[in-house]
């Protein structure tokens, strides 16, 4: 829409905490511009420098990133101590820390981090057999990073296996392989996908 | 007739050949390209049978009918039938006007000796008639008319000839300009009738001039300008193609795409004035009914129905529900409406198909494979992600979920479906509640004739080289069959059938990919396709491209084809399982190595009868393939050759290299790339984690 025109848009500011919502009659595209908008206000609240200007993209604020890692270091410890719960519920704290760094910081080291915290989280609910959680968090991780995350390619291709959707386990496996064409994990993978292909047609 | 006046045609005996003139230049041109067959695939294509009528048959067949009419060229025929009947008349004219030509006395004529006769031969000619026509040697014959004076008078002509004759100048004179004075002056004549420049008709004349120069000329000249300047090469509105490249965006989805067709400026001229609105509720609410199978029926996903939602009211969103309502095939229990909802998908169609060429600009993977797919949508009327097999006739979604099986995820495509043996098949089709007896025989007659192309051998290959070298003109070659989904005793393929020979040296034709193999031989068209909603003739096409799935990103751009080399059906109408061959041509990369692609081959028509392949290009270094050639001794050039004189100055003294290592060029293996970076930045835990599944 060319800029010909001006609506005035009923809008409210709210007196405490500055949020601002619509009171006319309710329409999704400006609740959603307007969730941004508040998100936008609250992030920059919270920066911590000295003049309320945000800082430039890099570096990034170091305290979050700290924070990040250790909460995936304390999820791995319970991982390997075969505490698979608490490690999914400190992974998702994880995933929530890196989600919800601002807006002006670089998306891809958020892609970088979730992808590793989902691809994890992926193993423990693995490891405690849910499957289907499993495979939705590797799929995540793979979305956020395709090249170079064989982990979680193959998490999703075992999830969907152990699920018995094996026709969607091969195209998965298959798609995989044109990104990691030597994984050897991958390669042995496709196999047993194949084995119950066989079996289940037989 | 000696001066050098203009005459005006007052006999009225010239301006019919100027007016037939004039009006052939029109006519004749204007009447063979109304005669002509026309070229487009949709109309030579044979059709597959089918007596499969689908609901609101008349209104399909109506929207078909109405593109007919369109496409009738009713001007043209009139301005050739005017034309011809004009023409008819001057014709006629022409041959009832008498020719009034001057006679000019012609002495040879009178004396009845040819022209070429000499003084010697008319003398004695001459002689001869006096000893007949001399009044002194005839008699009056009042009985036949001839009196003293006529015969005198014969004789003054006959004399007077004979002198003109035996007269140098004269006789000269008349071989040479046909005249016994010599040369004439010329008579220049107009072929209009004198009344246009008579007195008091000068005006019109001048009006006439007026209109023609000053009205109607600007008019047809701004009227082609205008009329080119509105529509881009894909024959859509520029503004309309301004709208689609405005919201292209990477990452949309099939249904996604659906979204941004609807913002074609073509809806806006079949939804005017108070059809803008008109049902728009309607549409929607029935759009966005729950599915037995789907979450939503028409097939929307959430990201769509937020789009739909969020469109102003107006011809836009009414577009898109209609859009819906005809991918999702929704009933919308109103003629006007059913009539619109198969209205909109052709224009959606041409406007994907403009929206495709926008895609392919980015050369983005995703999103290039979804315009192909919301072609294979528009065309069949499937939303995105619906079953494959609701292509035939009579499958509906709940019946195909049937057919499937209740637990099914992924869709069955119609290859698999027909897979089935035949008893098994019938008996998972064939229930209460799905197909009856009847519907199911008709299903798989229509399944067993669609085009389904079968990949057997691709190869990568240079013409009159063993190997494929940095920045050489590679051809990319698909030997592919059509395989009928269903067919049983399918022959295997002959391996001669798979290769490539290459066009003798000097076919230049042929080696620059003028002229197919088989010259002189017409292309096969396969069958229109076989979808009974949409309210055109398609023929299907079948687009090839490598990516590159890495970047997500298009390594060769599409190359189409609609038409095969080798005939699809035998006389008796069975599949004949030719090999088929495609060539693509591109130029090589820059450096040696391997190169992993995905094939993506598919067909615009048909749902779940694409094709992706690894395929893997080695380029070898140049020094390697000549080395080769250096070995090989059949294709040595001779050193007085162009060739022998070229490789001798490119090689050098390194002819005496190492023996190469033996390699076929055209590997297709999906052993994969060693170009891929290592970039291995996973959590620490991942390293030991990995093995304690099970």
């Amino acid at each position: 829409m060319e800029a010909d025109t001006f609506t005035l848009l009923p809008l409210r500011l709210d007196p405490s905490s500055k949020a601002i919502s619509s009171t006319g009659t309710p329409s999704t595209a400006l609740n959603d511009e307007l969730a941004i908008l508040n998100t936008l206000h609250r992030s920059l609240l919270t920066v911590d420098a000295p003049n309320g200007v945000p800082p430039p993209p890099v570096p990034v604020n170091p305290k979050r990133s700290a924070q990040i890692s250790k909460l995936r270091e304390a999820g791995n410890t319970s991982f390997r101590k075969n505490q698979h719960n608490d490690a999914i519920r400190m992974y998702s704290l994880g995933i929530e820390m890196a989600l919800g760094r601002p807006a002006w910081e670089p998306s891809g080291l958020v892609r970088e981090e979730v992808s590793g915290l989902y691809a994890n989280r992926a193993q423990a609910h693995m490891a405690l057999q849910h499957w289907a959680e499993g495979a939705v968090d590797a799929e995540s991780s793979v979305e956020m990073k395709k090249v170079g995350n064989s982990k979680a390619w193959w998490r999703r291709g075992k999830c969907l296996l152990e699920m018995s959707r094996v026709e969607e386990a091969r195209d998965w496996v298959a798609q995989s392989l044109e990104f990691e064409a030597n994984e050897q994990d991958l390669l042995l993978l496709k196999k047993e996908i194949e084995v119950a292909i066989a079996k289940k047609g037989a | 007739m000696s001066s050098t006046d203009y005459n005006y045609d007052e006999q009225g005996q010239f301006f019919p050949y100027f007016i037939l003139t004039i009006t052939s230049l029109v006519t004749i041109p204007v009447t063979i390209s109304l005669l002509r067959p026309s070229k487009e695939l949709e109309n030579t294509a044979t059709r597959i049978d089918s007596d499969y009528k689908p609901e609101h048959v008349d209104l399909i067949d109506g929207q078909r009918k109405k593109q007919r009419r369109r496409e009738r060229r009713l001007k043209r025929f009139l301005v050739s039938v005017g034309g011809w009947v004009v023409i008819a008349w001057m014709v006629y004219l022409m041959m009832v006007t008498a020719r009034t030509v001057p006679k000019i006395w012609d002495p040879y004529g009178v004396l009845g000796v040819s022209r070429s006769a000499t003084e010697k031969q008319i003398k004695s000619h001459y002689r001869k008639l006096a000893l007949t026509d001399h009044p002194d040697k005839r008699q009056e014959d009042l009985s036949r008319n001839i009196t003293i004076e006529s015969i005198n008078d014969h004789w003054v002509e006959i004399t007077k000839a004979f002198k003109a004759l035996t007269d140098e100048e004269i006789r000269n004179n008349f071989l040479q300009y046909g005249h016994p004075d010599g040369k004439q002056s010329f008579s220049i004549g107009i072929a209009l009738p004198k009344w246009i420049v008579s007195e008091g008709h000068g005006k019109y004349v001048l009006l006439m001039y007026a209109l023609m120069l000053g009205v109607l000329l600007p008019y047809f000249v701004g009227k082609w300008w205008y009329g080119t300047q509105r529509v881009t090469r894909d024959k859509i509105l520029v503004a309309s193609a301004g709208n689609l490249f405005r919201e292209y965006d990477n990452d949309l989805g099939d249904g996604g795409v659906v979204g941004v067709l609807s913002s074609g400026e073509e809806f806006h001229e079949i939804l005017k004035g108070n059809k803008a609105d008109y049902g728009t509720s309607k549409i929607e609410q029935r759009v966005l009914v729950e599915g037995e199978t789907t979450p939503i029926k028409a097939g929307l996903s959430e990201k769509d129905i937020k789009k739909l939602k969020e469109l102003d009211e107006g011809p836009r969103r009414k577009a898109l529900g209609l859009l819906w309502a005809y991918l999702g095939r929704i009933e919308l229990d109103d003629v006007v409406l059913n009539d619109e909802k198969y209205e909109v998908a052709p224009i959606a169609l041409q406007l994907n198909e403009a929206f495709t060429s926008i895609a392919l600009a980015y050369g983005n993977t995703k999103a290039v494979l979804s315009a192909y797919h919301t072609s294979q949508n528009l065309i069949q009327a499937l939303a995105p992600n619906a079953s494959p097999l609701e292509q035939l006739p009579y499958i509906t979604a709940v019946i195909a979920r049937g057919i499937e099986g209740e637990g099914s995820r992924t869709h069955m495509s119609i290859q698999d479906f027909m897979r089935i043996p035949a008893d098994q098949r019938k008996q998972r089709a064939v229930a209460p509640g799905l197909l009856t007896e009847t519907e199911y025989k008709s299903a798989v007659a229509i399944a067993k004739q669609l085009p389904f192309l079968q990949v057997e051998k691709t190869f990568f290959k240079v013409v009159g080289e063993r190997f494929v070298t940095p920045s050489s003109l590679v051809q990319f070659v698909i030997k592919a069959r059509i395989i009928p989904p269903g067919s049983v005793n399918v022959p295997d393929v002959n391996e001669s059938d798979l290769e490539d020979i290459d066009a003798a040296e000097g076919d230049v034709d042929a080696i620059t990919g003028r002229k197919d193999d088989k010259a002189g031989q017409k292309p096969i068209q396969p069958p229109l396709a076989h979808a009974p909603y949409f309210a055109r003739d398609r023929s299907p096409r079948w687009h090839v491209y490598l990516a590159d799935s890495k970047q997500g990103k298009i390594a060769v751009p599409p190359f189409t084809f609609s038409t095969f080399d080798k005939p699809l059906l035998d006389e008796s109408g069975k599949p004949t399982f030719n090999v088929q061959t495609f060539k693509m041509q591109f130029g090589a990369p820059p450096q040696a190595g391997r190169y992993t692609f995905v094939m993506h081959l598919i067909c615009d028509s048909y749902v779940g009868m694409d094709t992706k392949m690894e395929v893997t290009l080695v380029v070898e270094e140049a020094s390697k393939a000549e080395v080769m050639e250096e070995e090989d001794e059949i294709s040595e050039p001779d050193e007085d050759t162009i060739a022998g004189q070229m490789r001798s100055l490119k090689s050098g003294g390194t002819s005496a290299a190492a023996k190469p290592k033996k390699r076929r060029q055209d590997e297709e293996s999906s052993d994969g790339s060693d170009t891929e970076g290592d970039v291995d930045s996973e959590s620490e835990t991942d390293t030991d984690t990995d093995t304690d599944e099970e």
